[in-house]
């Protein structure tokens, strides 16, 4: 065997081309090493439509393509079925179209050997009930989805089995010329600079070629063209639709799984890894696709991405009008002998481009080996016996997806598995990707990046884009000790920006409400930042509330009579449920309005009220910063006074309910709880279980995690925190406890909810107290997920405290959050004490004002639209997570008052580069404008309603994420709107 | 499948998962989340085969928890249809599918004979074997009487054609095991001033059979109702049902489940009828002020369907304006029987362990007599608690 440092053909590009050729050439019996810069596929390969062209769209212009394409679409289909799913495809005319096309495009595809059918537009339209009504004439084709990264990963690994070698993460340092013969390349990794003696080099560097030439000192014109590319959540179209007429943007549509994707556009850039988007070339491609799929705009878009095509420019051509035929260029012809470019073409023809440059490489050997990568399968099928073992492995409809994606890497999957039972649990769910494929993957990639797994097996890539996986696929990693050179803060973090580069062009609607939704988790709930106190503060086991008294007025229920209310709340989350409250409080009768049950579940149950103001951490009593705030922040207008009081009183109503709310910093400030993510959190109240005092003193703490149980890896906690500076010195044991029996094996995946239910049930805390104390290891605490049940987490956690005879704490976890549920469910019960009555399921859609008073909220439902008055109203709907706040492109408006709401005037400028900046993303303080009163007001600070009043993250002027204060202002604010209405 | 039901508002956030009563008492179900827009996406994809999704009990939790207004258990419903439609019925599901026919097959039959019939040891044995648990309660058949009572309800003819006219679809569970709510409702609505007809042309409202993954006969009988209903609409003549589910699905399910009947056919609501008596009494069209007070301590318990249907509790605002009565809402979830669901077997420990929360509640508040709109809650509560429950609205014809 040759050692990697030397070989016959290095080849440059780990793109679909590059693949190829390694394929082809190891296939043939020539030593190669392919180097790539980055992942593999993370080019223009993988930023496609991931269209096989029948060949069909170059049928006018370019015969000799379209034959191509034809062609090596029937060779692709043959040897790679488990990269491509026959989908057909539509070429759809319409009414707004040159029929002159139409008449030249069928008569050339004929020429051109492809089948294209014609088929009357009515049956089109039974097909796919999303196309356009006025569509003029369709004709079916053969096109199909080709996906890029599976393609890719699919042709290494074949290309490893005859011996290739692959390095990714690689760059390209200098190509060593002399005598007018290619002598070998220099690589720069990350361990230094290599030198790899080889005789041949294939520059396949896509639109990079011009730059790797250049180091040999050749000049290639490849000019780089981006192509913008939407990706949708949901399959609306079957068939790949492509649209009649002269090739031009926004032309094709093309199904992937559960995902459709659609472009593209042609624009000449400067540099390779220019793949920017702007949000106005967005909504100009989404204006061209409404003509052909008229609801377009209303399909959740998940991101836009870019890629570069290599356009092959020796003469100036540019965009649409240079060639897509692809070239190779033997640079003997310009005097340079062992080099070769390949460039320009399609994803589709790339396994003839390969074929045509191992041709001319081996006739330069003089070898005379032909090319057989058109007649053997990429991937060997998997054996009956294999798929049979894998059937009972991955979940309802996912063993052909896992069996495409993994392709060899399936038995691996399939034993980790076996061996684990639990690992058939989805890591995520969008995209069907269970713990043991993920690992397969992550056996399969370089270890140095989420994302190279992601390309792996679609994780990440669904409808939450990583909100839930990213956190699960961190934690997968810590258990099995891989990735370990990476600080798993990092990791995510890195992952999660990766995602936020795509989605940030599509800040509106409901991409926006899932951005809101990931700050809530990876920023408000997990910190993700990574913002930390200089010391640790000191602790106590807690005062219970109230930290000052207000003198509110006595407490007298009343109940609500008739339809007439005294005070109407809209929104169940924390905001209305404290503004209800407080107005029941003062003896109004308040019904509560909801659709949905508000997102307490998403949040800690911890209340905190600022953790961070301007970027700076906020230390000592947190009440005494607030006034000093932006004198538009909710806080700034209320007072500190109204919101220590609101505290207070939520803290009393909890614990009557029979939850107590506690201040555990002695100095009254915020203390910093363990999470899920291995970080710390600053709250100012924690809810029981959650004291930390036990794990701030002791030296030695035992992070317990449960096998099977999603979303906590003790290993993932127990690292971030001995390598968290405020612990220095202390240690922190990670042990996994086995599943209940109970939990085993039931088909839905176990979260930590599931574990504190069990423990609430009889046996369930015996069981938890058994486990923890046959533990081997001894130590001053105990840290685990929040699994001390639900409605009895006080008992539990003091019996269990008592019976192992240390502290006990439990870390902050992402959703479904148990101890949010306390809050919950300790909330509503108060409610139902107070005589508030709650209508669930209701959307108010509008109101009645006269006169700059509101007369009642319109509700409608099943046809029955209802007007529900009151004396005054507390609008508490949320912000865009909660609907309160609607947005559509460069808007924004409060949806029930139609309110509208300023908003930044670029939208490039709605937004922060970095997802993680410390600086304020400008979309995050969007909301209603309002006076000391919590009342709307217009520009010039008039009051715009009399009677109503707004709570919770429906008002501007603060980040919740950014300064972990939500729970904080939704309290304060609901109180005080409680308070005045 | 209809392109504009589609799982894009869906943001994974978890919160349906948290409210499901099922999820919460078994993993053998994948949770609302997953079965409904999660692998919608994949049913778009060709793929139809989550036995998991047979777990759902419809009983709408996920839709009234959801933050983002998706129809989660919509999906689930169109999911099993898609699931058992090359699949066997099992015996099981047909009989509860269509109890409705079978009770309306019976409808000439003495009670006696008909619950002997159902419940003596032989039958629920046989019962058990086609899988309805043994344990699981089975409502009883009213006297023929009251049955035919109901059916054959005119307005007296001395009143007809004076004061406005609603009908009333009593739904399966009034026509066949409790007409007396019906004709109590009846009463009340002759004193506001209506006539009230019970149209011979309705059929079960087809919930059951969706249920059971019978999707053609939900269909068959939605559009017989649907029809019926326009053209009570255009005689200006409301439909009021005592049966939340029914007032659910002929209200608002039919327009997500059978989008080609609906559309274009125009809006015909049908209300839940304690909302529409909480209406009349606060327009003042029906007088409650002379109601007796309703002796005893009381326990209201709010049905899931009802509170989808966003009415709030009317059978609690009712009763609580009368003067003395003692009421206290449980709020306390799911009855576990979810009309037939906790009645199945493999169904029943899910059934008895979710209810048990709101029985344990029930007998906190000390309570003689419980309170709830629907039936089969109110055969539930029985069952779990021993105690005696009723229609609100029958409550309040008594008091009256």
């Amino acid at each position: 065997m040759q050692a990697a440092d030397e070989t016959t053909v290095v080849i440059i590009g780990g793109g679909a081309t590059g693949a190829g050729v390694a394929r082809d050439l190891a296939m043939r019996g020539v030593s190669c090493l392919l180097l790539e810069q980055r992942d593999l596929c993370a080019g223009a390969s993988s930023r496609f439509h991931g269209l096989l062209h029948s060949g069909a769209r170059y049928a006018v212009g370019d015969p000799e393509a379209a034959r191509e394409c034809a062609r090596e679409n029937a060779v692709l289909r043959r040897i790679a079925p488990e990269c491509i799913e026959e989908t057909e495809g539509y070429f759809v005319g319409h009414a707004l179209d040159d029929p002159a096309w139409e008449e030249c495009w069928a008569p050339a595809c004929a020429a051109c050997g492809i089948a294209a059918a014609r088929l009357d537009p009515k049956e089109a339209l039974r097909q796919e009930p999303g196309l356009a009504a006025d569509i003029r004439s369709v004709y079916r084709v053969p096109d199909s989805a080709v996906d890029g990264f599976r393609m890719v990963c699919h042709n290494i690994a074949a290309a490893r089995r005859y011996g290739a070698k692959v390095r990714t993460y690689a760059r390209l340092a200098g190509i060593e010329v002399g005598n007018g013969r290619v002598g070998g390349v220099w690589t720069q990794g990350r361990d230094g600079k290599h030198f790899i003696a080889c005789e041949y080099v294939v520059n396949a560097a896509g639109a990079w070629a011009g730059e790797v030439a250049r180091l040999a000192g050749l000049d290639v014109s490849v000019s780089p063209d981006r192509g913008l590319l939407l990706a949708f959540n949901h399959r609306f179209t079957g068939r790949v639709i492509n649209r009649l007429r002269k090739p031009s943007d926004g032309d094709i549509f093309v199904p992937h799984g559960t995902v459709v994707i659609y472009g593209t556009t042609s624009v000449p850039v400067q540099r390779p890894d220019d793949v920017r988007v702007e949000t106005d070339e967005v909504l100009r491609l989404l204006r061209d696709g409404e003509i052909l799929f008229p609801r377009l705009r209303d399909y959740r878009l998940l991101r836009a991405f870019a890629g570069t095509r290599p356009l092959y420019t020796p003469d100036a051509a540019a965009g649409r009008t240079a060639t897509r035929n692809f070239v190779i260029l033997d640079h003997a012809e310009s005097g340079l002998q062992g080099m070769v470019t390949v460039t320009g073409g399609k994803f589709t023809s790339f396994r003839l481009m390969a074929e045509k440059t191992a041709d001319l490489i081996c006739s330069g050997l003089g070898l005379r080996a032909s090319c057989r990568t058109a007649d053997e399968p990429l991937v060997a099928a998997p054996s009956e016996h294999l798929l049979e073992r894998a059937g009972s492995v991955f979940p309802v409809g996912g063993l052909g997806l896992a069996a495409a994606r993994l392709g060899e890497g399936l038995e691996d999957a399939v034993a980790r598995a076996e061996r684990d039972p639990w690992k058939k649990t989805l890591l995520c769910e969008c995209e069907l990707v269970t713990f043991a494929e993920f690992e397969a993957a992550a056996a399969q990639s370089s270890g140095l990046s989420l994302g190279d797994i992601r390309r792996r097996t679609r994780m990440g890539m669904g409808t939450c884009q990583g909100n839930f996986c990213a956190l699960r696929a961190g934690a997968a990693l810590a258990e099995i000790g891989a990735f370990a050179a990476l600080a798993p803060r990092r990791m995510l973090e890195d992952f999660l920006e990766e995602r936020w580069h795509g989605i940030r062009p599509l800040l509106w609607g409901r991409q926006l409400r899932e951005v809101e939704l990931e700050r809530g988790i990876y920023s408000a709930l997990l910190n993700l930042e990574g913002y930390l106190p200089e010391t640790l503060p000191e602790c106590a086991a807690g005062t219970v509330c109230p930290v000052t008294r207000s003198g509110d007025g006595g407490r007298d229920a009343r109940f609500s009579v008739g339809r007439e209310y005294d005070v109407i709340v809209v929104g169940a989350g924390l905001a209305g449920v404290a503004a209800a409250l407080r107005a029941a409080d003062r003896g109004r009768s308040v019904l509560l309005l909801s659709a949905g049950a508000g997102v307490m579940t998403i949040s800690s149950g911890s209340i905190d009220v600022l953790g961070v103001a301007g970027g700076e951490i906020v230390s000592g009593d947190p009440f005494a910063r607030l006034d000093s705030l932006e004198p538009t922040h909710p806080y700034a207008l209320i007072g500190s006074r109204e919101v220590a009081a609101a505290v207070d009183f939520i803290a009393a109503r909890a614990a009557e309910a029979g939850l107590s709310l506690r201040v555990s910093a002695t100095d009254g400030g915020n203390v910093w709880l363990p999470t899920a993510a291995g970080t710390l959190k600053p709250v100012f109240l924690t809810s029981p279980g959650m004291s930390p005092k036990g794990l701030y003193d002791a030296a030695d703490t035992v992070v317990a995690g449960i096998r099977g149980m999603k979303d906590f890896s003790s290993r993932l906690v127990a690292r971030g925190l001995s390598e968290n500076r405020l612990f220095a010195g202390k240690t922190f044991t990670p042990v996994t406890l086995d599943l209940p029996r109970h939990l085993r094996g039931g088909g839905r995946d176990v979260t930590a909810l599931d574990i504190a239910r069990f423990v609430e049930r009889p046996g369930g805390a015996d069981w938890l107290c058994k486990e923890l104390s046959s533990l081997p290891v001894r130590s001053q605490a105990l840290l685990l997920p929040s699994i001390l049940g639900v409605d009895e987490v006080a008992r539990i956690h003091t019996s269990l405290e008592e019976k192992l005879g240390l502290p006990v704490a439990e870390c902050v976890c992402p959703p479904p959050a148990v101890s949010g549920l306390r809050l919950q469910n300790a909330l509503r019960r108060a409610m139902g004490k107070s005589g508030v009555a709650a209508f669930d399921n209701v959307t108010v859609t509008q109101a009645v004002v006269e006169d700059r008073h509101c007369r009642g909220l319109v509700t409608q439902h099943g046809g029955i639209q209802r007007i529900f008055s009151a004396k005054s109203y507390i609008i508490a709907t949320g912000g865009f997570y909660g609907k309160g706040i609607s947005t559509q492109p460069g808007q924004a408006v409060e949806r029930i008052f139609n309110i509208p709401v300023a908003v930044p005037s670029q939208p490039e400028s709605w937004s922060n580069e970095r997802f993680f900046s410390r600086g304020r993303h400008a979309f995050a303080s969007l909301g209603v404008a309002v006076n000391r009163d919590l009342q709307a007001v217009d520009g010039d600070g008039a009051v715009l309603f009399s009677n109503v009043y707004f709570a919770g993250r429906t008002l501007r002027g603060y980040d919740f994420a950014a300064e972990k204060s939500g729970s904080g202002v939704a309290v304060a604010t609901g109180y005080a709107a409680g308070g005045k209405a | 499948m209809f392109h504009q039901f589609n799982p894009d508002e869906c943001t994974a956030c978890t919160v349906c998962t948290v409210h499901c009563p099922v999820a919460a008492a078994t993993t053998r179900f994948r949770g609302p989340k997953m079965t409904g827009p999660a692998f919608e996406r994949f049913r778009l994809f060709g793929l139809h085969d989550d036995a998991s999704v047979e777990y759902c009990s419809n009983c709408k939790n996920c839709d009234i928890s959801c933050p983002s207004g998706v129809p989660v258990s919509t999906f689930n419903m169109l999911a099993r249809a898609a699931y058992c439609r090359n699949k066997k019925i099992p015996l099981r599901d047909l009989l509860t599918g269509f109890s409705g026919d079978i009770g309306r097959l019976a409808r000439h039959v003495p009670a006696f004979l008909l619950n002997f019939g159902m419940k003596n040891p032989v039958s629920r044995f046989l019962l058990d074997i086609v899988g309805l648990d043994r344990r699981a309660p089975l409502p009883s058949f009213a006297p023929l009487r009251e049955r035919r009572r109901l059916a054959g309800h005119r307005p007296p003819a001395a009143t007809t054609g004076k004061g406005d006219t609603v009908a009333l679809f009593p739904g399966c569970f009034v026509s066949y095991y409790e007409p007396r709510v019906g004709l109590d409702i009846i009463t009340l609505l002759e004193k506001a001033g209506y006539d009230v007809i019970v149209p011979k042309d309705f059929a079960c409202c087809g919930l059951p059979l969706l249920c059971g993954g019978l999707m053609e006969a939900a269909g068959k009988r939605a559009r017989r109702n649907r029809r019926e209903i326009i053209r009570l609409a255009e005689q200006g003549i409301a439909v009021i049902s005592p049966c939340p589910s029914c007032a659910l699905m002929v209200g608002q399910e039919y327009q997500a489940v059978f989008p080609e009947e609906i559309i274009g056919s125009g809006a015909a609501p049908v209300y839940e009828a304690a909302a529409f008596v909480l209406e009349i009494v606060e327009q003042g069209r029906l007088d409650i002020t002379a109601a007796r007070s309703v002796a005893g301590r009381l326990a209201y318990h709010a049905p899931c369907h009802l509170r989808a249907l966003g009415m709030g509790r009317p059978g609690f605002e009712i009763l609580r304006k009368i003067s003395g009565v003692r009421i206290e809402d449980v709020n306390a979830g799911c009855c576990g029987l979810a009309g037939s669901y906790g009645m199945k077997k493999g169904r029943y420990e899910i059934g008895a362990q979710t209810g048990s929360a709101l029985f344990n509640a029930i007998g906190e508040t000390g309570a003689e007599l419980c309170v709830s709109e629907c039936g089969s809650c109110r055969t539930g509560i029985t069952y779990g608690t021993g105690l005696p429950a009723a229609h609100p609205l029958s409550l309040l014809a008594r008091a009256l």
